[in-house]
């Protein structure tokens, strides 16, 4: 380098006069011809000699130049190409995926819902279940074929098996031969991506994973001297313009696969001369370093294969994911042409939106395929009469819940960081239920256009969580009256006044003193006028109006009685009801005013369900959780969320309180609820309503799912919603569409089932009048018995009496 | 440093011993219980207790399926997959009393004594409170707290399993 340019300073005058002269000798000599070169000078000198000698003198200025200035660009070019080419590492998108559903005899399931979770899962449906990732149904029996998938507990090959259903159960899981399956695990739904910020989507492939029809035919169709050539191909740019010539129109391209690399990976997309030298240059240098297999593999990676919103995807891995639902390995031949005939015009060819021209592209690639020999003769026809087969748009990965995915990055970000999870292509698996969600955003929808037609304010605004409450998984969310629409996520956002939906906890704290409460505790149902903090008087009032004097504690949360439940509450101490909202998960601070016990606190839907899980649950504390695992590109394990219980002490006093909600829906204020329900099952509920039916709550319980509903309005405006007449609505039209079982009422140690007379506060017994059984903490038990108890226990008696003294 | 942390090693150990007797070894030298503790604490133990009273739950196929593998996992001393294959089957069926006395179990061995507690104690709340299984519940809880130090809540355990045969329980 310094030597050359030292040479090249010192000569340089020289040369210059040099270069004159010669050019001035070869423009005579074209313009005089071959006659010209016998001029007078001629004769002073050997003219052969001389041009012989010109013409070297050329040829070493130009090397001269051109190591002057092409060698330092070379060298540049050079230092790109093998800086990025080795260094590469695209940025990978996060994968997040739905919780599998696992299938087994006698599971509830209808056809409908089976069909939803398949739908979402980006199951095709087909005339046989041929391929994995299809599906067919005949009646109630369904053929499926899924998909191999990397699980947290290890790989999941393909399987094919038959599903029947029967009155909304599983009936039968069977293999291909027909024998019994016990379990059954879907691979599940691809709910969303989360994008580098440049937009990329892609799915990394190695060259292994790719089928040889793709990496050949991708040759064939684009670059047939890819194995011979050095990165440039003047005979195939010669065959594509013959070849586009007798077509009349352009069949063939005549970059090479290694220039089209280059393209994408280097270079600004714009069509100058001296992008052309570039590109024609870096093309030499990725030959002359890297193996046919590294280009090609790059390739496969980086080609783009068309526009999903606003993600560009890149690369056959992710074009086959995002196209026909599969794996690039299990690409058939119709799949892979149309993937190789897009290469040529992602959008152009687009098989979503110009169905007719990808159908034509593809049908010619398959043409030249078997031309080239990668298909037998006449195999072309075959699979030119094979429809598109591409999955529905948007089946996979369209961010349709954006809701529950911000509940999934709020708990990520506690472990990573943002850049992590928009490059490093996790595999995020998360508690949603496809199906759930589904039903949760039509019963949103629906029901609060029903409440505008009943004449409540349009613009109502909702939020719902759904939760596993023995596992504290989160299985559905909804943030916005849109369920699709990104923005403020009210589920775990919007704060407000929970009403009456906090009472169970006050009642629960009086359970846990049996010393003192059962629900036979009598409580004063009177006006009552208490100091606030700041000096301000608080005289609550019934929703009536009315004071109902002496009442039960159970009748006092069965028909939500403010006073009453005020009463209770000071009794027990504010301090108290604040501890054990903590104790069971609530994080947020609440006011320390005599107002909190009527709800005037304020709460998030997610906080409510937190707060309500552990009663739901009979007594185990979980910490709500939208991720289960995390695992890397490849599918190692990196982090798990597993289930983890904390026993709440006293849960014998949450097992009692869980009958006086089932009460609440019975015979209170929820007692609208088993109508609209339709379906005869036990459910414990709390219904909530603020100050000018601003907020409207509901809280209800299944043995195994925990729902919260509420609606109000965004500006606080008095809205007039209460607990029972918009949230329970709502509520019920998740639950009817879910498979729902009995809450559970078994009772932990420490509590047990009795017959008691509730107006006296005796213990009785099954045939006596107006005997009911109810749970007791051990200890809060009547001490007494009630008249008709004793006159029997005194029949008894006499019986034996008689008995012994007959004679 | 490896001679000061083996130092360190002995003189907690030596503590550990001089306090055994008033509070137990608590904390992070606590290990994991072995197989065959488990068996011969926790499980031998109850199969004896329970001397002909026994509850057998109808429990799911799939379920099944899943506990059977996890006790595969467990013998292989792959506790980890056992824990994800016991959580899997609790997401079918969470309130069942010998998974959950399963996964107890599994924790135990995997050195999560919290873990183990709990699982016991729920095992313990949804099932039958007699026979085998309340005794197993009741051995795992005292070992679990036995490993935390907690010698008297230990000893209680201990003495409730005892129990399991006797003592009718209540709420039934």
């Amino acid at each position: 380098m310094s030597a050359n340019r030292r040479a090249g300073s010192k000569k340089k005058p020289a040369s210059k006069a040099r270069a004159s002269g010669t050019k001035g000798a070869r423009s005579r000599a074209a313009r005089k011809g071959a006659s010209g070169a016998k001029s007078k000078r001629a004769s002073t000198r050997d003219p052969k000699a001389s041009l012989f000698s010109r013409l070297l003198r050329l040829v070493l200025l130009l090397a001269g130049l051109g190591l002057g200035l092409l060698v330092p660009w070379t060298l540049w070019l050079n230092h790109l190409i093998t800086t990025e080419f080795e260094g590469r590492k695209w940025d990978l998108p996060s994968r997040v995926f739905a919780r599998p559903l696992s299938l087994f005899a006698q599971m509830p399931l209808t056809a409908s819902q089976l069909e939803r979770e398949l739908e979402a899962a980006g199951y095709r449906r087909a005339d046989d279940a041929g391929q994995p990732g299809s599906w067919s149904r005949s009646g109630a029996t369904f053929d499926i074929h899924r998909r191999g998938f990397r699980f947290d507990d290890g790989f999941q090959e393909a399987l094919r098996f038959r599903l029947t259903l029967a009155d909304g159960r599983i009936v039968s899981v069977r293999d291909a031969v027909g024998t019994s399956l016990g379990l059954m695990r879907l691979d599940p739904a691809e709910i969303a991506s989360i994008y580098p910020l440049h937009e990329e989507d892609r799915t990394l492939i190695t060259i292994d994973q790719a089928p040889d029809l793709l990496v050949q035919g991708l040759q064939a169709v684009e670059d047939r001297n890819f194995k011979h050539h050095h990165g440039l191909d003047p005979r195939g740019i010669a065959r594509a313009a013959a070849a586009n010539l007798k077509a009349g129109r352009t069949v063939q391209g005549g970059s090479t696969l290694t220039q089209q690399l280059v393209k994408n990976y280097y270079l600004e997309n714009d069509r100058t001369l001296p992008r052309k030298v570039n590109e024609a240059l870096m093309s030499l240098l990725l030959e002359w370093h890297y193996s046919k297999a590294e280009i090609l593999e790059a390739y496969l990676n980086e080609v783009f294969l068309g526009q999903q919103g606003n993600q560009a995807i890149h690369g056959f891995g992710r074009a086959s994911e995002h196209y026909f639902g599969q794996p690039v390995e299990r690409l058939q031949a119709h799949q892979v042409a149309l993937l190789v005939g897009m290469v040529k015009g992602a959008s152009l060819y687009h098989p979503r939106r110009n169905p007719e021209r990808a159908r034509e592209r593809r049908d010619l690639v398959l043409a030249s395929f078997e031309e080239t020999g990668l298909l037998a003769p006449g195999e072309a026809a075959t699979w030119q009469a094979r429809p598109l087969d591409v999955v529905a748009a948007g089946a996979r990965s369209s961010n349709r819940y954006p809701a529950f995915l911000e509940l999934v990055r709020d708990q990520l970000q506690r472990d990573y960081r943002e850049a992590d999870l928009r490059t490093e292509g996790l595999r995020i698996f998360t508690t949603l239920a496809p199906f759930e969600q589904q039903a949760a955003e039509a019963a949103v929808t629906h029901g609060l256009k029903q409440l505008a037609e009943r004449g409540l304010d349009p613009e109502l605004q909702a939020a719902l969580v759904l939760a596993d409450s023995d596992a504290g998984e989160i299985r559905a969310l909804v943030g916005d009256r849109n369920p699709r629409r990104r923005g403020f996520n009210r589920a775990l956002n919007a704060r407000r006044q929970v009403g009456s939906v906090i009472k169970p906890f006050i009642y629960l704290l009086a359970l846990e003193h049996p010393q003192r409460y059962s629900w036979l505790t009598r409580l004063e149902d009177e006006p009552i006028t208490l100091t606030q903090a700041d000096g301000q008087r608080w005289a609550p009032a019934n929703y009536d109006g009315q004071s109902h004097g002496s009442v039960s504690l159970l009748e006092a949360l069965v028909r939500s009685y403010n006073q009453a439940t005020v009463r209770l509450g000071m009794n027990i101490g504010l301090n108290e009801l604040l501890r054990k909202l903590q104790s069971l998960g609530v994080t947020r601070a609440l006011p320390e005013l005599p107002s909190t016990l009527l709800g005037a606190a304020e709460m998030t839907p997610l906080d409510v369900t937190q707060a309500y899980q552990p009663l739901a649950s009979g007594g185990f504390a979980i910490a709500l959780r939208a991720v289960t695992a995390v695992q890397t590109a490849d599918g190692a394990s990196l982090r798990r969320y597993p289930l983890r219980l904390d026993p709440v002490p006293q849960r014998e006093a949450i097992a009692v309180l869980n009958y006086g909600l089932t009460q609440v829906v019975e015979q209170g204020t929820a007692k609208a609820l088993p109508g609209l329900l339709g379906q005869s099952v036990t459910v414990a509920g709390k219904t909530g309503t603020t100050n000018e039916r601003r907020d409207s709550w509901f809280v209800g319980y299944t043995r195994d799912r925990l729902g919260v509903v509420w609606v109000g309005l965004d500006d606080n405006r008095p809205a007039r919603v209460t607990g029972s007449n918009a949230a329970m609505p709502l509520w019920a039209g998740l639950f009817r569409q879910l498979p729902l079982q009995s809450v559970s009422l078994d009772l932990p140690e420490g509590a047990s089932w009795r017959w008691v007379d509730p107006l006296t506060a005796t213990l009785s017994q099954a045939d006596c009048p107006g005997a009911s059984q109810m749970p007791f903490v051990t200890g809060s038990e009547p001490s007494t018995r009630s008249n008709c108890l004793e006159q029997q226990e005194q029949d008894a008696d006499s019986f034996w009496r008689r008995w012994f003294d007959r004679d | 440093m490896i001679v000061i942390e083996l130092r360190r090693g002995t003189v907690n150990g030596l503590l550990c011993l001089l306090l055994v007797t008033l509070v137990g070894c608590a904390g992070r030298s606590a290990a994991p219980v072995q197989e065959q503790e488990m068996e011969q604490r926790v499980r031998a133990p109850a199969r004896e207790d329970a001397a002909g009273i026994q509850v057998y739950p109808l429990k799911n196929p799939a379920a099944l399926e899943l506990a059977a593998q996890a006790g595969e996992a467990e013998m292989q001393g792959q506790h980890d997959q056992a824990a994800v294959l016991l959580e899997r089957a609790l997401r079918i069926q969470p309130r069942d009393p010998e998974l959950l006395q399963q996964m107890a179990e599994v924790q135990l061995q995997r050195g999560q004594f919290q873990q183990a507690l709990a699982f016991a104690t729920r095992s313990h709340d949804v099932g039958p409170r007699v026979g085998e299984l309340c005794a197993r519940n009741w051995r795992t809880m005292g070992l679990a707290h036995e490993r935390l130090g907690q010698t008297s809540a230990s000893r209680k355990a201990e003495d409730r399993a005892e129990r399991c045969m006797v003592v009718r329980p209540q709420g039934l």
